[in-house]
């Protein structure tokens, strides 16, 4: 037989093509994880300058035994305050398109793609930032070159649980010490293996794991190497031991309000043209800033990378 | 009277999708290291008590580092929680002198780290680091030997103590309700160490551990040596006492953050 009308040969010479794109868009493996719930936000407003600094105030002031029923005034208690700062710096990203970009767009790899894109990205510098401020803890547990155990863990709730530390606790470790942690979880024997926290075990994925012994467990790949790549950095710190802040950027927005894509007060998304060359840009610009509250309220784990 | 030229062509070198001299990594920031007191962990290799050390990181944003990318406020803050700061410039650092080196990215910009940090770019483009935690080991025991830190202390001596004799405690109930092979060997290892630790406190004393060399067949990229802005102690130690607590009567108290 001859002269089928056929797929290949249409797509040859003409009535077919030999492939079309999809609208739907693949988005590759990444970690999406935001840790700002896990901060204390300080600032709402813009305080007339870069720097706001936050009053630490020790309490905890108990009464003092009179020396007789009639005894004279009591000494004057002292009060210790201290404090810290939180700067911010401008932090940005850009993204540029061109017209015919934009012109052949189908739906999937559009400009609102692009668009949520530069939305997501100031949770994912926040957790940069955080993660970045784990160096800076005093105290440590977990032994340089060696896998994260359950002991590890205990170590560092222990630790915190000594400097009176309260119940809102939040673990966040690179996937390999999660990974390790929850080997040695496997092995556990003795009442804790029992446990429907421990038996659970955890979710794959990066992000929020589970509560093991009342401590939740997060996932991040920008806990960093450390002691020249050898290991791991993360850390266990209870609420209120970092701090952050966002300067109120919508209050001084200066642009023409169509070039604005999308605004919050926190971020802004504006569009810039360059007609010589057909060409948009998309610049998003934010000022956060990252601070240790208090050092006691957390501890670092360090353990084999 | 005019010449046919003939133009010589260039040879066309198709661009290799591995550039040797940037790395595939992501970007960091420059640090300066810290030891804070209590930290301090057992290295079983060397048998010796070793600092740990903090990386403050001078990143914008990051405990009060603005714009202009000047730590001077991050490090009075570490100063005034006890941190000892370790000068990139000391002179007793010896061969660890100027600490920090740098890598260029494929994205344009650097990857800090420690001075003899390497990394191998395997065939398919990725970074693969190589482990330099012997050259670090030997920087860190250097640190106490040259008087740069002071050795470690009784009360941080006794918290390893505590914390590894907890730690065999654990391990034997477990053991109690179901035995394990595995249980067993890590308690006889951690018994062992604690027996060293003891011996250590009352000798005191470490062998130097060199650096580790490539694996043969990698390709090692070599750093690019940078000078670190150094800080300035005066305005370091200004910072940490403006920030460390007080009382309402003015006097000052210790650990203030």
């Amino acid at each position: 037989m001859a002269d089928e009308v056929s797929y290949a040969t249409l797509v040859s010479n003409g009535g077919r093509l030999s492939k079309i794109l999809s609208p739907l868009v693949h988005a590759t493996l990444y970690d999406q994880t935001g840790l700002r719930p896990l901060m204390t936000q300080y600032g709402a407003e813009n305080p007339g300058a870069a720097t706001l600094n936050v009053t630490k105030v020790t309490r905890g002031l108990a009464m003092s035994a009179a020396s007789t029923e009639i005894s004279g005034g009591f000494s004057n208690a002292a009060l210790t305050t201290g404090n810290f700062d939180l700067t911010v710096a401008r932090y940005g990203l850009k993204l540029q398109t061109t017209d015919l970009f934009r012109m052949t767009e189908n739906g999937g790899l559009d400009v609102p793609y692009l668009l949520g894109i530069l939305s997501e990205s100031i949770d994912l510098t926040l957790t940069d930032l955080l993660c970045a401020a784990f160096a800076n803890l005093a105290n440590n547990v977990g032994v340089s070159g060696a896998d994260m155990t359950f002991d590890d863990f205990m170590d560092a709730k222990y630790f915190l649980n000594l400097q009176n530390n309260g119940a809102q606790l939040a673990a966040v470790l690179h996937a390999q010490q999660v990974n390790d942690l929850e080997e040695s979880l496997v092995g556990l024997g003795g009442s804790v293996q029992f446990r429907q926290d421990v038996q659970r075990l955890f979710p794959v994925g990066p992000g929020f794991k589970g509560n093991l012994v009342g401590v939740d467990v997060y996932q991040s790949d920008s806990c960093a190497l450390a002691n020249t790549n050898a290991d791991r950095r993360g850390a266990m710190f209870a609420a209120g031991c970092y701090a952050y802040r966002l300067g109120m950027v919508a209050t001084d927005l200066m642009v023409n309000p169509q070039d604005i894509m999308v605004a919050t007060p926190e971020m802004f998304i504006e569009r810039a043209r360059d007609a010589a060359n057909a060409m948009s840009s998309f610049y998003v610009n934010s000022y956060p800033a990252v601070a240790e509250a208090e050092d006691l309220r957390g501890v670092r784990i360090t353990t084999d990378a | 009277m005019s010449q046919i030229v003939q133009p010589r062509p260039e040879v066309y070198q198709p661009h290799d999708s591995v550039d040797a001299n940037r790395l595939p990594i992501k970007e960091n920031d420059p640090f300066t290291l810290v030891h804070y007191a209590g930290a301090w962990e057992w290295d079983d290799d060397a048998e010796d008590f070793l600092p740990c050390l903090s990386e403050l990181a001078h990143r914008r944003g990051v405990n009060g580092i603005g714009d202009d990318g000047r730590a001077t406020r991050a490090l009075g803050g570490a100063v005034a929680k006890g941190g000892t700061l370790i000068q990139p410039s000391d002179a007793r650092l010896g061969r660890w002198r100027n600490y920090i080196i740098r890598y260029a990215t494929t994205n344009g910009l650097w990857h800090y780290c420690f001075v003899g940090t390497k990394f191998a770019i395997l065939p398919g483009g990725q970074a693969r680091p190589i482990d330099g935690s012997a050259d670090y080991r030997a920087f860190r025991r250097h640190l106490v030997q040259a008087h740069v830190l002071p050795p470690i202390d009784a009360i941080s001596y006794g918290q390893i103590i505590d914390a590894t004799e907890r730690r065999i405690d654990r391990i034997s109930r477990r053991m109690h309700a179901r035995p394990s092979d595995l249980d067993a060997a890590t308690k006889d290892a951690l018994i062992a160490q604690l027996k060293r630790m003891k011996e250590w406190w009352a000798k005191n004393g470490a062998p130097l551990v060199m650096g580790d060399e490539p694996a043969p067949g990698e390709t090692v990229v070599e750093p690019e040596a940078v000078a670190v802005e150094t800080f300035s102690q005066a305005e370091v130690e200004a910072v940490a006492a403006a920030r460390t607590g007080r009382k309402s009567d003015g006097k000052l108290t210790l650990g203030g953050a």
